[in-house]
C-alpha cells in the first residue's frame, strides 16, 4: 500500500499541513472570538475610544483578552487613530459607564470615551 | 461712442493726479531717494504673482521743465528740453537711450526704454539713474488693471453672492479684491467630509486623499444584517480612495435601525470642497475662495454620519501625523476643515489629538452647529479649534446657526436671517459644485446648500489666501490677522443687537473679509510674527500691489490731488 503514495502526494500533504499551521497562527484573534461566544449574551454594540499610556497594537491578542476580561463583554478592534489611541466595539447589555470604568482599571489605559457619532453640519 | 470733453479732461487730470499721488507718497525729502519697481521690490509680494517686464519709467527730477504740466507731451521747445534732460540722465547712468514720452508735472517725466527689460534689470537701471543728482525718484510705469473678475458663470450671475464685496452684498466676504494678490497657490486645504465626486470644476484641484470610514463592527446591526460596510457604502473599510459613493439612506435602512431618517445622497463633501477650492476662471460652474489652492479630500463621513475615531484619525493623517495601518500623507495640509460635529463636551482624548495637530503648525476649523442655539458642537468647542458660525447675505446671523463663547468669526452659510427682513428674490443658498445623483453619483451640477458647514470652507479658503501670500507667518498669526480684520456685524443684526444678552464676542469678531485680511497680512513687516504690525513698506502709507495696482490709500491720495488741481484751475 505504501508504494501507492507518491512523493508528489506526500509533498501536497506536507504543504497542506504547513498551510494549516500558518492559517492557525494567523487566526489568533479567533481565540478572542471564541471567548466572545463564551461572553454572550451579546448586547447592543457600543464603540469606545481607548487611550493607552504607550503605543499599543490594537488587535494584539493579549490586549483584546485583557480588555474583554475587564469589560466582561466581547471587545473587538474597529479602527486606530494613533499608535496610542484605538477604537473598539463592545457588545454588552451592561451599563457603558460601568464598562468604561472597568476598562480604566487597567493601568495601561489612560482614558475611555464613547466613540460618538458625528453628523455633517 | 463719444467722450464728453469734460470727462476726457477729468480723465487726464485724474491720470496725472494718480501718478502725482503715487510719486508723492514716495519719501519726499531731497536726500531720501527711493526706487520702486512694483513686484521687484515689494517685500509683501506674494509668490503667486510674477513680475511683469518693464518698458517705461517715471522719473521725478529735482527741477521742473517749464510748460511741461499738461498731462501730455510738452509742445515744441519744452519737448526738446525734456528730451535733453532725459538723455543727460541716461548718459550719466550709462543706460540705453531713453525716449521722452510725456510729462505728468514739470518735475515728473515718463520715458520709454528701447525694449522691455525684466524687473531685475529695471531695478538695476533705476538704481543707476538714481545716482544722478538731478533725479529724486524713479519708478517703473506699471500697467494698472482693474481687479480680476472671474468668468465662472455662477459667480458672474450673482449666485455666488458670498464672494462679493460688502458694497454689493453686505454679507459677502470681499474675495474679488483679495484675488489680485493671492489665490491660495501652494497651500493644501484638507476637507474632512464625505469624500468628493469627480466634478469637472473640482478635479484639477484635488490631491490624492484617503477614505477613513471604517467598517461597521461585526456585532453591529448593519453587520448582523449582512452589510458590514453599510456606513462606508463602498464595500470596504479604510482605503486610499476618497471618492464619495453616496450617503443615501432608505426607509428600509431606518426600519432596520441603521439610521434615524431616510434621505437622498447629499454630496456634502463635494459641496464643501467646491466652496473652498473649486477651479476659478474656467468659465464653468463657480469658483472657490482659494481657487489656486489644492484640496486634500479626507473621507470621514458615510451614511448617517461618521465616528469620532475615524475623524480624529483622518485629521491626524491630514496634518501629516502617523495613523497605524495607513500610509503617510505625502501632502500634509496647513488648513483642516471640519464641517461636522456632535453635541457634548470636548473630552481630553479629542483635545489631545487637536493639540497634536496644532503642534504640526496646521489650523483646525470647525462649524458651530445648526441647531439655532447657543451651544457649540464638538470639535468646534475644543481649545485651539477655530469655531465658525454662519451669516446670511444681509450679514445677519443665519437662523439655524449656533453662536456662543467659543465662536471666533462668522462666514456666509446662507439661509434666512435671525433678525433682519430678507431682501426678496435674492439667492440665499451657498452655490458651488454638486451632483445630480439621488443615490450613486450621476452628473455634475451646481447645487445650493446652507449651513454652518458652508461657512467653514470659506474661512479655510481665506486662510489659504493668507498662507500663500505670507508663507513666512505661522498659521496662528494668520488666524489672528483674519479674525482681527473681520468687519463689524451690520447694525440691526442679531449679533450686533445681542438680544439674548450673551457675552461679548458670542458671534466671533465679525464678518469674514478676505481683502481686509490679505491687505493686513501684506502690510506686515518681518516683525509681524511678533505682533509689531510695522509696515515693511517703510511707513510710506502707499502700497503698490505686485501687479502694479494701486491700493485704496493711493486712490485717496489721487482724489485729493485731483481736487486740488480742479480747485487751482478754477482760480
Amino acid at each position: 500500500m505504501l508504494s501507492t503514495v507518491s512523493p508528489t502526494r506526500l509533498a501536497c500533504w506536507g504543504t497542506g499541513f504547513l498551510m494549516a499551521v500558518v492559517l492557525a497562527a494567523c487566526a489568533q484573534p479567533a481565540v478572542s472570538l471564541q471567548r466572545c461566544d463564551r461572553l454572550a449574551p451579546a448586547g447592543p454594540v457600543q464603540r469606545v475610544l481607548v487611550s493607552f499610556r504607550e503605543a499599543t497594537v490594537a488587535d494584539a491578542p493579549a490586549v483584546i483578552e485583557k480588555l474583554q476580561t475587564l469589560a466582561g463583554a466581547c471587545v473587538r478592534p474597529v479602527a486606530s487613530v494613533s499608535p496610542k489611541l484605538h477604537a473598539y466595539a463592545v457588545s454588552t447589555t451592561a451599563d457603558m459607564t460601568e464598562v468604561r470604568a472597568r476598562l480604566l482599571r487597567w493601568t495601561a489605559v489612560t482614558a475611555v470615551d464613547a466613540d460618538m457619532t458625528v453628523q455633517r453640519h | 461712442m463719444t467722450i464728453h470733453p469734460f470727462h476726457r479732461r477729468a480723465g487726464l487730470i485724474l491720470g496725472s493726479a494718480l501718478a502725482v499721488a503715487w510719486l508723492a507718497a514716495l519719501p519726499a525729502q531731497a536726500g531720501d531717494k527711493s526706487v520702486r519697481a512694483g513686484a521687484a521690490t515689494a517685500a509683501s509680494a506674494p509668490a503667486t504673482v510674477k513680475p511683469e517686464p518693464v518698458s517705461r519709467l517715471i522719473i521725478r527730477y529735482r527741477d521742473g521743465i517749464k510748460g511741461a504740466a499738461t498731462g501730455t507731451a510738452a509742445p515744441g521747445a519744452e519737448r526738446a528740453e525734456a528730451q535733453a534732460v532725459v538723455s543727460r540722465s541716461a548718459a550719466r547712468a550709462g543706460a540705453l537711450p531713453l525716449q521722452y514720452l510725456k510729462s505728468i508735472s514739470p518735475q515728473i517725466q515718463v520715458v520709454a526704454l528701447d525694449q522691455p527689460v525684466s524687473a531685475a534689470e529695471a531695478q538695476a537701471l533705476m538704481q543707476r539713474l538714481q545716482a544722478d543728482p538731478a533725479v529724486l525718484d524713479v519708478m517703473a510705469d506699471q500697467r494698472v488693471r482693474p481687479h480680476a473678475v472671474p468668468n465662472d458663470p455662477s459667480f458672474t450671475n450673482g449666485d455666488q453672492w458670498h464672494l462679493r464685496s460688502p458694497d454689493e452684498v453686505r454679507g459677502g466676504i470681499n474675495a474679488v479684491a483679495a484675488w489680485s494678490r493671492s489665490t491660495g497657490a501652494g497651500v493644501v486645504i484638507a476637507v474632512l467630509d464625505g469624500g468628493y465626486t469627480e466634478h469637472a470644476d473640482l478635479r484639477p484641484n484635488i490631491l490624492p486623499g484617503y477614505d477613513f470610514v471604517s467598517g461597521d463592527p461585526s456585532s453591529s446591526a448593519q453587520a448582523r444584517a449582512g452589510q458590514p460596510f453599510w456606513t462606508a457604502n463602498d464595500g470596504n473599510g479604510r482605503d486610499p480612495f476618497a471618492l464619495d459613493p453616496g450617503d443615501w439612506v432608505t426607509p428600509a435602512d431606518v426600519a432596520a435601525g441603521f439610521c434615524d431618517r431616510a434621505e437622498d445622497s447629499t454630496w456634502h463633501g463635494t459641496h464643501v470642497a467646491g466652496l473652498a477650492g473649486a477651479v476659478g476662471n474656467n468659465n464653468l460652474s463657480g469658483l472657490g475662495v482659494a481657487y489656486g489652492a489644492k484640496i486634500l479630500p479626507v473621507r470621514v463621513l458615510g451614511r448617517c454620519g461618521g465616528d469620532v475615531s475615524d475623524i480624529l484619525a483622518g485629521a491626524r493623517w491630514a496634518a501629516g501625523l502617523p495613523v497605524p495601518g495607513v500610509p503617510a500623507n505625502p501632502n500634509p495640509a496647513k488648513i483642516i476643515g471640519l464641517s461636522l460635529g456632535f453635541d457634548g463636551a470636548c473630552n481630553a482624548t479629542i483635545q489631545s489629538t487637536i493639540d497634536e495637530i496644532r503642534a504640526t503648525g496646521a489650523s483646525v476649523i470647525a462649524s458651530s452647529g445648526n441647531d439655532g442655539n447657543t451651544v457649540i458642537s464638538v470639535p468646534a468647542n475644543c481649545a485651539g479649534v477655530l469655531a465658525v458660525t454662519a451669516h446670511t447675505r444681509e450679514g445677519d446671523a443665519a437662523e439655524y446657526a449656533n453662536v456662543g463663547r467659543n465662536v471666533r468669526i462668522s462666514a456666509p452659510g446662507g439661509g434666512f436671517n435671525t433678525w433682519l427682513p430678507e431682501r426678496p428674490g435674492s439667492p440665499r443658498g451657498m452655490v458651488t459644485t454638486g451632483n445630480s445623483g439621488m443615490t450613486r453619483a450621476a452628473s455634475d451640477i451646481t447645487s445650493s446648500l446652507q449651513g454652518t458647514s458652508m461657512a467653514v470652507p470659506q474661512v479655510a479658503g481665506v486662510l489659504a489666501l493668507l498662507a500663500s501670500a505670507r508663507p513666512d507667518l505661522s498659521m496662528g498669526r494668520l488666524e489672528a490677522l483674519m479674525i482681527d480684520n473681520a468687519r463689524p456685524f451690520p447694525a440691526g443684526t442679531y449679533c450686533a443687537v445681542n438680544p439674548d444678552g450673551l457675552a461679548r464676542g458670542f458671534c466671533g469678531s465679525g464678518l469674514l473679509d478676505a481683502k481686509a485680511a490679505v491687505d493686513a497680512a501684506l502690510g506686515l513687516g518681518s516683525g509681524a510674527g511678533q505682533g509689531s504690525g510695522a509696515s515693511s513698506e517703510g511707513g510710506g502709507g502707499c502700497t503698490v500691489a505686485p501687479n502694479g495696482q494701486a491700493d485704496a490709500s493711493l486712490l485717496l491720495l489721487a482724489l485729493a490731488a485731483l481736487g486740488l488741481t480742479l480747485w487751482r484751475r478754477r482760480r
